[in-house]
């Protein structure tokens, strides 16, 4: 009967799951098996540059798992301080966008209501145009001659010019620059919610606005600090096009190696491996996330 | 009538007090002395200004005119969190991120107030509202009724100089209104505790007594008013602006009658009457009085104990009441 078979068509409900499962599936899942696929191999003057795994010699098919790339990973120092570098940098520049986001947030949250869309427009503003484009914005700005070390000069605060561009300190300008919107769109949505007789309450109850902004208002935040900051976290590890352009000689980090292996070296298996193991230092603060916003979620039904 | 008299027997007193947002009159020139232990409430159909007038006396807003006295000193341009004032709020604002006792202790806390002696006055006042059991709970595992009563003990414990309840009963089902209203007022007559109550629930007020009557005479200190429903006159001691001859209603709360069944040695402020009904609220009966004029007065006495004699159905009662428990409402 045609009902009978109708009935094991998916609905419309788990169709709708399907397109995104199958665009991870295709686009994340399967470029990830590769990678880890190739972590595993040697590299060979061939295209492309590696040896198969599996391989079909003498009538008999032999698998040969390398596991030379970790090892050498682990023996060579640079990756290990490049990591480092990396997770150091971008948790500093994730402090640094938290502090000067949580009171952009705050006072967008608290401002007029008609006002909130124009705010939140203009946040999301920038990143209508390239994001390259505005890295290079950057250059321009914090070059030799360029406009920062003009105006100091300008006000008589210079005598000459300071090396700004290609600096960690211009590193950090642009990630926290580039992160910003994703730091400050969770904790306004958060901090928009918030019930305000909660803080009234407190002032009721002799708390001083910033005693009740640390025992009543940022706790409440908490999930919004949490999401911001993993946010900002996570793409900031493996970051290139900030370190690349505006790093200098001494800003080490992982997205630049990442690179220099894969496109300097042509060595796309120990390129892997860096990119295997990047990848396993992500998923803890993201698993932590996971399990801690699960744990909120069943403590609020 | 003497002013500094009046100043002396009022505790909190709002002299003159107007509110003005942008394009709108919230509170208009308003006068009014509340006495020591007194629970007053503020009546009226939504957007009156019941809740701004209550927001100035926590200090959320300030007054566009007049001033606010409360034991004696001035209220007005004190931050809320230096007021010896707190308020309940009518989402009972009770902090999601602490526990039952955490949000009882949160009042305390910042005054300073040692450990131990906190931990001693949370689980007092857990006590008073029957909560102790569920300390360590969480907010949103409690009940609508038990969240009110974690928001009365979160305020109670701070043993302020006034309380404010804004709604206290409007986030409750009916059911539960019924008999939180009679806990709370309960609750805020054991500790004593002066009070202005924002509630347009009737049950808080309903049965109240009112006479209508006429001013018959008129001193600095006291007047005495005849009811046409009352055999005997009834005596204020304390002053009102009238002039004799006026008609004036007097509110009578009907906890503030004492019934007996022996006539009481006095001829004004008491009435005859015969039991028609008793309607029992656990701890507190409300009984229908009917005066030998037909007017039903409502009594409200506390149980007592097992065996003791009460009065009863068709029991003849003699009602008497104090002189100050009286409230002239001029017309």
């Amino acid at each position: 009967m045609i009902h009978s078979w109708l009935k094991h068509l998916p609905g419309g409900r788990s169709l709708i799951i399907v397109v995104p499962y199958l665009w991870m599936l295709l686009f994340f899942l399967i470029p990830f098996i590769i990678v880890f696929k190739i972590s595993f191999s040697t590299s060979a003057l061939s295209i492309p540059p590696y040896r198969e795994l599996l391989q079909w010699t003498d009538e008999a098919v032999k698998l040969t798992v390398h596991f030379g790339n970790y090892l050498f990973l682990m023996e060579d120092r640079l990756y290990w301080v490049a990591y480092l570098s990396s997770l150091k940098i971008a948790a500093i520049a994730t402090i640094l966008c938290l502090l000067i986001c949580y009171p952009v947030a705050y006072a967008m949250a608290h401002a007029p209501s008609h006002w909130r869309n124009l705010l939140l427009m203009l946040v999301v503003l920038p990143s209508w145009t390239s994001f390259l484009i505005r890295v290079y914005a950057w250059m321009g700005i914090l070059k030799n001659n360029g406009y920062l070390n003009n105006l100091l000069i300008w006000a008589g605060i210079l005598d000459e010019p300071i090396q700004m561009l290609n600096s960690s300190f211009a590193v950090y300008i642009g990630i926290v620059y580039a992160y910003m919107p994703f730091m400050i769109l969770p904790l306004y949505t958060n901090l928009v919610k918030h019930d305000h007789s909660l803080v009234e309450a407190s002032l009721d109850l002799g708390a001083p606005p910033w005693k009740t902004f640390l025992t009543v208002t940022l706790p409440l935040s908490k999930n919004g600090v949490i999401a911001g900051s993993m946010l900002v976290f996570i793409p900031s590890v493996g970051e290139f096009i900030i370190p690349e352009l505006l790093g200098g000689p001494e800003t080490l980090m992982i997205g630049k190696v990442l690179w220099q292996e894969f496109f300097n070296n042509r060595d796309w298996p120990v390129a892997s491996a860096v990119a295997m193991v990047m990848l396993a230092l992500l998923v803890i603060p993201i698993m932590l996330f996971q399990h801690y916003q699960s744990r909120e979620m069943g403590q609020n039904p | 009538m003497n002013s500094s008299d009046l100043k002396n027997d009022s505790y909190l007193s709002i002299e003159g007090v107007s509110k003005k947002f942008e394009q709108f009159q919230a509170v208009r020139h308003t006068n009014l002395k509340i006495r020591k232990g007194e629970i007053f409430c503020l009546l009226g159909p939504s957007g009156c200004g019941k809740t701004t007038l209550l927001r100035m006396l926590a200090g959320f807003e300030q007054p566009s005119e007049g001033k606010i006295f409360l034991d004696g000193s001035e209220l007005t341009g004190i931050p809320p969190f230096r007021r010896p004032v707190n308020m309940m709020f009518q989402s009972y604002a009770i902090f999601p991120h602490m526990t039952v006792e955490q949000n009882v202790a949160f009042g305390l806390k910042q005054d300073q107030v040692a450990k131990d002696k906190i931990r001693e006055k949370v689980q007092e006042a857990l006590e008073l509202v029957e909560m102790p059991k569920l300390a360590k709970r969480k907010p949103h595992q409690l009940s609508g009724g038990q969240r009110q009563r974690v928001a009365l003990a979160r305020i109670l414990v701070k043993q302020p100089k006034l309380l404010l309840l804004d709604e206290p009963m409007a986030a409750l089902d009916k059911k539960l209104r019924e008999q939180m209203q009679l806990e709370v007022v309960d609750i805020l007559e054991k500790v004593e505790a002066t009070c202005v109550m924002v509630t347009h629930a009737a049950a808080f007020i309903g049965s109240v007594n009112l006479f209508d009557g006429t001013v018959i005479q008129d001193e600095a200190d006291h007047v005495i008013i005849q009811s046409p429903v009352l055999k005997h006159p009834i005596f204020v001691d304390h002053g009102i602006t009238g002039t004799e001859g006026m008609s004036v209603t007097v509110a009578l709360r009907p906890e503030k009658i004492s019934m007996a069944s022996k006539p009481p040695e006095k001829l004004h402020n008491c009435a005859t009457g015969i039991v028609q009904d008793i309607a029992y609220f656990g701890s507190h009966s409300i009984y229908h009085v009917e005066l030998e004029t037909g007017q039903l007065v409502y009594v409200h006495l506390p149980n007592p104990e097992r065996g003791a004699s009460h009065a009863t159905w068709q029991d003849k009662v003699f009602l008497e009441w104090n002189p100050h428990s009286c409230v002239v409402l001029t017309h």
